[in-house]
């Protein structure tokens, strides 16, 4: 609130070479003044981008998750038998610009999970929905066949690292009996659990996220948006720059005058 | 003073227009997991079902009759199974209740005939029990399922019989 003392403090002589500069004066601190606003107008406004990122991610709105699984309907129980294998397939579907990493692991309990080398599972995945043939378009082999109870958590990559990953990835597990299976397994159950991960890039400001998914800042810091304040402040430090060298001018000129 | 203020609007308005004053566009980076479960389950060999079981003994006279249990039984609706692949028909290894069942082999001491409305018949000739006669014992008919390398066996739909070591009496009973 000194621009307005400022003001004051400038004699009416409007006419005079003195009342030209004082009026320069004014007008440069009139784009200080302006400048500052704006520059105070943005660094409020940067202030607040980060809270709507954030409420971005609390609030998950109606929009479909950026991570989603498909499967099958609950209550949907896979048969196999010696010889005769299950599979379980899963859809994936991300909604991210940037998809730098998409990886999963398999878990299995229940007592077909207890009976060691006689349950084994599978994973590979399709860059196409699984068909009766297979893969059209090529598998990618995740996990090769291993005894249930021998599973890890260890996530390995779902697609092939070698290319980008796409949007859509489907998942195959085959579980398999050992061809000589003991008839005493017969009615036991196992169940497998799928966890897939997936990391990667997006529009915050645009798509508030469904599902459980979080947004964190780029590099450990904060996320980048808001507005640029470095023209600003540019042009706020010209104007000042201006305004107090036209003002000390036009004292140095009311001093040889005086 | 109208200069003053001029010149601030002015500037604010060059200012906020400029392109520098556009909004960033946001760069977040993001993670999510996501789970997914199935259930799978050992496929489970469906049981016959037995739906009647009489002793036909021999009869004095003439003596050429030979005795014999006959069992009327069912696979289940929808299994596909056939009495020439999905069979097994067994008796108990030892005179007396829950004894350990064996299957019986006695070309054509045993007959499967069928099926009928989905009715199939097994007469087995009380010769092939010889040693079971004089007490009781178990009849089993047990669906089965072959696989490449193994054969699975449902749980047996057993009836319990008797007959005496002439095989003039005897009885049944599910």
């Amino acid at each position: 609130m000194t621009k307005p003392t400022a003001r004051a403090a400038a004699p009416p002589q409007a006419e005079s070479g003195h009342a030209r500069l004082t009026a320069w004066a004014s007008a440069a601190g009139g784009l200080a003044l302006g400048a500052a606003l704006v520059l105070g107008a943005s660094a409020a406004s940067a202030v607040q981008t980060p809270d709507v990122a954030t409420a971005a991610t609390l609030t998950q709105g109606d929009d479909p998750p950026l991570l989603q699984l498909a499967t099958d309907p609950p209550g949907t129980v896979h048969t196999l038998a010696p010889g005769a294998p299950a599979f379980w397939r899963i859809g994936i579907t991300t909604r991210v610009e940037r998809l730098d990493t998409l990886v999963g692991y398999l878990r299995a309990q229940g007592a077909l999970a207890s009976l060691g080398p006689h349950t084994t599972v599978e994973l590979a995945s399709c860059t196409q929905p699984w068909t009766a043939a297979g893969c059209v378009a090529g598998a990618h082999s995740i996990l090769p066949a291993t005894a249930i109870d021998q599973l890890t958590q260890a996530a390995v990559p779902l697609t092939d690292p070698a290319r980008a990953i796409p949007a859509h990835v489907y998942l195959q597990a085959r579980v398999a009996l050992a061809v000589d299976a003991p008839v005493t397994v017969q009615g036991d159950t196992v169940t497998v659990a799928a966890t897939v991960s997936a990391a990667g890039s997006t529009d915050a400001g645009l798509d508030t996220p469904g599902g459980d998914g979080s947004i964190t800042a780029t590099s450990g810091g904060i996320a980048d948006t808001g507005t640029d304040l470095l023209a600003t402040a540019l042009l706020g430090a010209v104007a000042v720059g201006t305004g107090a060298a036209i003002a000390g001018a036009a004292r140095r000129r009311k001093h040889s005058h005086g | 003073m109208r200069l003053f203020l001029l010149a601030g609007a002015l500037s604010f308005a060059l200012a906020a227009g400029q392109p520098a004053m556009r909004v960033a566009p946001t760069d977040a980076s993001w993670a999510d997991a996501e789970g997914a479960t199935a259930t799978v389950s050992a496929r489970t060999i469906p049981p016959a079902t037995i739906a009647s079981c009489q002793f036909q003994g021999t009869s004095v006279i003439p003596l050429v009759t030979t005795p014999y249990f006959e069992l009327t039984w069912t696979f289940p609706p929808g299994s596909g199974y056939t009495a020439t692949s999905n069979l097994i028909v067994k008796r108990s290894a030892t005179a007396g209740l829950g004894g350990v069942l064996e299957p019986i082999t006695g070309g054509s001491g045993l007959r499967t005939t069928g099926p009928v409305n989905g009715v199939y018949t097994t007469q087995i000739d009380a010769g092939l029990l010889g040693n079971l006669l004089g007490g009781s014992f178990n009849l089993a008919i047990v669906a089965k399922q072959s696989f490449p390398a193994v054969t699975w066996e449902a749980a047996p739909a057993t009836v319990t019989a008797q007959a005496n070591l002439a095989g003039l009496t005897g009885s049944c009973t599910r």
